[in-house]
């Protein structure tokens, strides 16, 4: 697969900033060649039944953990040092993917610059893990997928129509860094959440914060299973008592 | 005896020169193939206060990946590979004794603790579960990050900790060999944002001397301490949504913002200066 070089991503954000739209529609070896865009090639390989299922997806209706399984299907394991290199994730903005990464249909220059910038070319720990429109989904099951306590899968499906959980969970590095601390967090919440309880954004937050001012202060993270779930379940309790709940 | 409670420092033991009663006494030496640690992990003063209630970590760190590792370490000699395929820029390796269960810690004679929190009658602390008790000197890898196509890339020195050298790479670029208290001090930077932008472009200094003096020849200009591509560095964190100190999270980021402004900013115009002149000359 091609990559966009340093001297290629440079390029193509000069001609963005003449034009935003100019790369709307285009595969990337279309833009390669109309704009000469310096490339270099890589062994990654993209999954190609997958890449069948972008294109029958209505993105609009389907689900956060739908798309972020289906990405990880599509782009398969990296090497993090890979997985953090902003010029994959703007090549693969015109790829089969693309529909994650559509302009807004209206918008004037200035504004469609900000929004490439933040959701195309991406490049800081946050913007990667939030921001970026598939980088996101990537970096969403790598996180998850590093905590035990339950299936990516259905941790990704905590996400699901809760932006507010995964700005908190993906921003959060301290939390998130700690793979057994947020498995630990993500099962209390998905207990409260099957037991009737609603997606409260201040609690949550509260709890976060909780638990980010105890990580500057304790590596809870090489605790037993058991002693950590306690710390987990005692700083909720905390939260829940304090709002009332 | 007093008791001290949740209000103390962090650490409580083992920091270099505060505690010299409490030595940490735990060693590690990177192979040169920056991928393999040695540890020697004999049993210290805090095991010998604490029991099984600490346990000894090696904790691999990179904040760019959302990675911190902990290694539990079960022998006193032991070797240990590092999982790379799980790191990006610059990774911390720092030993660790950290409390696994809660812990009453009484120093009789006050000779472990720091002599502010010493009373008559000796001092007692009560520790949680995972607070940390000794931290050794830490050591630091850069994996990928830098290199690739960038023509400046950072290195781990293996010699004296404060030296820098410069030299070019196997693909032409620069690579500035930084010792390890100079890769200390840019992670103890990090904490403030304007210290950190400094230390930083610090680093990249003798790189960019390096390429004038590549460019020039045997010139040996000094550069100005206030570098003129400040602004533009400024604008361009601006364009890049860079707004706060947790905007930029690993050092790796700083270096590459800073050395494409470095590119786009001083070097690139430099080389045109010298190729016009040269073309006058003609």
């Amino acid at each position: 697969m091609r990559i966009l070089s340093y001297a290629g991503v440079e390029k193509l954000a000069f001609q963005l900033e003449e034009d935003p739209r100019i790369a709307e529609g285009k595969s990337i070896h279309q833009l390669i060649d109309l704009l000469d865009l310096g490339f270099f090639e890589t062994p990654l390989e993209l999954d190609a039944d997958a890449r069948r299922a972008f294109l029958a997806m209505d993105v609009a209706k389907t689900e956060f953990s739908q798309i972020a399984v289906l990405v990880r299907k599509t782009i398969g394991e990296l090497d993090v040092a890979m997985a953090r290199d902003g010029r994959l994730w703007l090549t693969l903005v015109f790829g089969p993917m693309n529909k994650l990464a559509e302009l807004p249909k209206s918008g004037n220059r200035d504004e469609l610059l900000n929004w490439i910038r933040v959701h195309w070319y991406s490049q800081s720990t946050r913007g990667l893990f939030r921001d970026q429109a598939i980088s996101k989904y990537w970096w969403a099951y790598e996180l998850l997928s590093r905590q035990g306590d339950l299936a990516v899968e259905d941790a990704l499906k905590l996400f699901d129509g809760q932006q507010d959980l995964r700005t908190q969970v993906m921003d959060r590095t301290s939390v998130n860094a700690n793979s057994r601390v947020l498995g630990k967090v993500l099962l209390v919440l998905k207990e409260e959440l099957d037991s009737g309880w609603t997606y409260d954004r201040t609690m949550v937050r509260t709890m976060f914060k909780y638990l980010n001012f105890d990580l500057g202060r304790r590596e809870l993270d090489v605790l037993s299973s058991s002693k950590l779930a306690s710390v987990v379940k005692q700083t909720w309790s905390t939260v829940k008592a304090s709002s009332g709940s | 005896m007093s008791n001290h409670g949740a209000a103390r420092p962090f650490p409580v033991l083992g920091r270099e020169r505060d505690y010299s009663e409490a030595e940490f006494e735990k060693t590690m030496s990177l192979s040169s193939d920056g991928l393999r640690l040695s540890i020697s992990n004999k049993p210290n003063s805090v095991n010998k206060l604490c029991g099984s209630a600490v346990g000894d970590f090696l904790l691999i760190e990179n904040r760019g990946t959302a990675t911190k590792i902990f290694i539990p370490l079960e022998a006193e000699e032991l070797e240990v590979s590092i999982p790379v395929n799980r790191l990006w820029g610059i990774t911390s390796l720092v030993l660790m004794q950290i409390s696994t269960e809660s812990v009453e810690l009484v120093d009789a004679d006050n000779k472990l603790f720091d002599s502010f929190f010493s009373s008559p009658g000796g001092t007692k602390f009560e520790i949680r579960p995972g607070e940390v008790l000794g931290v050794g000197e830490p050591q630091f890898v850069n994996v990928g990050g830098s290199s690739g196509t960038s023509w400046i890339q950072f290195d781990l020195n293996e010699g004296s900790s404060l030296d820098y050298r410069v030299s070019t790479g196997a693909t032409g670029n620069v690579v500035i060999h930084l010792g390890r208290d100079l890769y200390k001090a840019a992670m103890v930077a990090m904490t403030s944002p304007e210290v950190r932008h400094w230390a930083t472009l610090s680093l990249a200094k003798p790189g960019l001397e390096y390429a004038i003096q590549s460019v020039l020849g045997d010139s040996t200009e000094e550069l100005d301490e206030k570098p003129a591509w400040f602004e533009g560095l400024s604008i361009r964190l601006t364009a890049m949504g860079i707004e706060k100190e947790e905007d930029i999270q690993e050092l790796s980021e700083l270096q590459y913002i800073t050395m494409k402004m470095l590119e786009a900013e001083v070097l690139e115009p430099l080389i045109k200066a010298i190729n016009e002149a040269q073309l006058e000359d003609r």
